[in-house]
């Protein structure tokens, strides 16, 4: 009797390797990735090509960031990719308006979607509506008006481009590194360190995890929530200034090509690590991995509609072979 | 002296509490058929500013326009009303057009034949998302946008990037672009159709009772007996078929094949069907609701582009009144309305 119970409280340790691959699965398919597409064509891993898949990854990069911190804090956003279209529209109809300072185009373009952005979290945070309708309804009223703002839609050129005002998205450090790439690196970082290593980040997660807690021990769920929207709002800024700057043009749709991989990036994200949870190392990877996907695809002379089916699989495939085997009616999070 | 037997007692006079229960009541009805009040008060409006907007034929044929989200958002509320959500409904209608027109126009099947095979090839997408939500436990979101992401990509290699445009034989507009009695479209004899299935089915079924109350408390569902993953999957299987017609008749609408079609009907469905939740059900997501919503819409488009407003004032409003409603009802109904979930 003594021998059974001895054996009911023995786990079966989970095998070393098995671990290895759940956790970091997401690294080992872009180093798989990168050999694959650098055996078919060599130009991939030019430095030239490795920098333009980090200027692609950009702009996908801080929008990404950006609802990464909304879901860590537990609640959803679906303008992501409508506010920094929307900034790119009014910051290229501004100088339609005759306004040629590049300092303030770039700074009336970051406070447009704070203030955007702080809008969804009064809605969401004072007022109490579900995170995923209010966002859904900004969504889809500045997709209106970036429409009105483009005169219909159309791709809007702007009569002459200030000075200055290409260097984000166009131009060179060095002659070698763009400089969307170093403004996506320094950003990155900046967040990384924000909201993995100090007790501000701590106090996102603990939000989004448990606010019931959070209110026992003393967080202010209220403020924090909010503060997470504020710098949020500053990522999206900072993505729409940047398209507005590598295309010197706008449209209504220039957004929607960011909206899906965005939202790709934070869920699957969420498996690097085995965290189970979005996390911005996660979704940082998850970027680059798809925007390396594309220009992959690209380079070795992929169609470009396979695009969609293999973000979709990889999206599918990941998150599977995470939640396999694991408990199937686990109590979500409702946003 | 005060009686103080443990219960609270509201010392009021029998005035006050008459009048606590009036204003009780008005903020109910306010809540619960403020959609109707908008609507009807739309009506009017647009009838005066535009009298042409009154009359049955325009009445019909704006019905007819909004069937397709009407139809989509019927299917998106079973998913719903599960507890769970659905990105990919937008996707399924857009294979399945672009499905029927390559079967019906290239590989020149019977038009009834194809129709079926469709219907069955949206039934196993519905059975692949099932499978995924329920049987290997994804988050149903995030499980329908990669089915999204799938089907968006094969919708694009079926048809090489560009619009499917083939000679299709007439009977192939019977179900998109007719009249039935040269006033009635078809698109809503659809609609009519799907939405009193739908509704016998949710409203007064047991079974429909079971959807409801898995979405509203699982816990308590699973303790009475209801097999969980049975009725999401259920709700997936129906969603798939649903959506599946809806393709059909998209297909046989607009006659060509067009793989960026889904992604216009699939914010405004969604927004339909949440809208739909105020409605009736104070935030909980309900058939009856999310027809009217698709009304509501379907009058706004209607009539702002018959008062002249561009394309984009519509999508604005609409918007707009999700934004507002849902405020509304938030602000007025204790405890809030349940979101969707992400997980």
């Amino acid at each position: 009797m003594g021998k059974n119970n001895d054996n009911n409280h023995i786990k079966r340790q989970p095998n070393k390797l098995n671990t290895f691959i759940k956790d970091y699965i997401l690294l080992i398919v872009i180093i798989i990735l990168i050999i694959v597409f650098s055996s078919i064509n060599p130009a991939f891993i030019f430095i030239e090509n490795i920098f333009y898949i980090i200027k692609q990854a950009s702009i996908l990069g801080f929008i990404a960031l950006g609802l990464c911190l909304i879901v860590i804090i537990g609640e959803f956003d679906i303008s992501l990719a409508a506010i920094p279209n929307f900034v790119a529209v009014v910051t290229i109809v501004l100088i339609k308006y005759d306004v040629s300072n590049t300092y303030i185009l770039w700074t009336l373009g970051i406070l447009t979607a704070i203030i955007l952005s702080m809008v969804n979290s009064i809605f969401v945070v004072h007022i109490g509506v579900p995170s995923f309708i209010v966002t859904l309804g900004t969504q889809f009223s500045l997709t209106a008006l970036s429409r009105a703002l483009t005169m219909g839609g159309q791709v809007v050129h702007p009569p002459f481009i200030p000075a200055g005002f290409s260097v984000l998205g166009q131009g060179f450090l060095f002659s070698v590194i763009p400089v969307a790439v170093v403004i996506f690196l320094v950003g990155a970082a900046i967040i990384l360190g924000i909201v993995e290593y100090t007790p501000f980040g701590r106090k996102l997660y603990a939000v989004g995890s448990d606010p019931d807690a959070c209110n026992h021990v003393g967080i202010k769920v209220k403020s924090t929530k909010m503060k997470a929207f504020f710098i949020t709002g500053v990522l999206y800024g900072i993505a729409g200034i940047l398209m507005s700057s590598m295309f010197n043009s706008c449209s209504a749709a220039m957004g929607t090509v960011y909206l899906f991989p965005g939202i790709i990036s934070v869920f699957l994200g969420a498996t690097f690590l085995s965290t189970g949870y979005s996390n911005i190392r996660g979704t940082i990877v998850s970027a680059f991995f798809l925007s390396a996907l594309v220009n992959g695809f690209a380079t070795i002379g992929m169609p470009f509609f396979l695009r969609s089916i293999i973000q979709g699989l990889i999206l599918l495939g990941a998150i599977g072979y995470q939640k396999f085997g694991k408990g199937k009616y686990e109590i979500s999070t409702k946003v | 002296m005060e009686s103080n037997d443990g219960i609270k007692s509201n010392n009021s006079s029998p005035e006050e509490s008459q009048a606590i229960r009036k204003k009780g009541i008005a903020k109910k009805i306010f809540i619960n058929y403020g959609l109707l009040f908008v609507m009807i008060a739309l009506f009017i409006v647009f009838s005066v500013m535009q009298p042409r907007f009154a009359s049955l034929r325009n009445i019909l044929n704006l019905l007819g326009q909004g069937s397709i989200i009407g139809i989509l958002a019927l299917g998106l509320t079973n998913i719903v009303i599960c507890g769970e959500f659905d990105m990919s409904f937008a996707s399924i209608a857009t294979i399945s057009s672009i499905l029927s027109i390559q079967f019906v126009g290239v590989y020149h099947l019977p038009v009834l034949l194809s129709y079926i095979i469709i219907l069955i090839i949206g039934l196993s997408i519905a059975v692949m998302n099932g499978i995924n939500v329920v049987y290997v436990g994804m988050p149903s979101f995030i499980a329908t946008l990669g089915m999204m992401g799938v089907l968006a990509g094969v919708s694009k290699w079926i048809t090489k990037g560009s619009l499917l445009y083939v000679q299709l034989p007439k009977s192939f507009e019977l179900i998109g672009r007719s009249k039935i009695g040269n006033i009635i479209p078809s698109t809503l004899v659809v609609f009519l159709i799907i939405a009193f299935f739908v509704v016998i089915f949710l409203e007064l079924t047991f079974k429909g009772r079971h959807f409801y109350a898995v979405g509203c408390n699982f816990e308590a569902a699973k303790r009475v007996g209801i097999s969980i993953p049975k009725i999401k999957f259920e709700s997936f299987i129906i969603q798939g078929i649903i959506a599946s017609c809806a393709g059909i008749v998209i297909a046989s609408m607009f006659g060509v094949g067009n793989p960026e079609m889904g992604d216009s009907f699939l914010f405004p469905a969604i927004i339909a069907t949440f809208l739909g939740a105020i409605f009736l059900r104070e935030g909980i997501c309900n058939v009856i609701g999310t027809i009217f919503a698709a009304i509501l819409f379907a009058e706004i488009a209607n009539g702002l582009s018959i008062l002249g407003f561009q394309l984009w004032v519509k999508e604005l409003a609409q918007g707009v009144i999700l934004l507002v409603s849902v405020t509304l009802v938030t602000i007025l109904k204790p405890g809030g309305i349940p979101g969707v979930k992400i997980g």
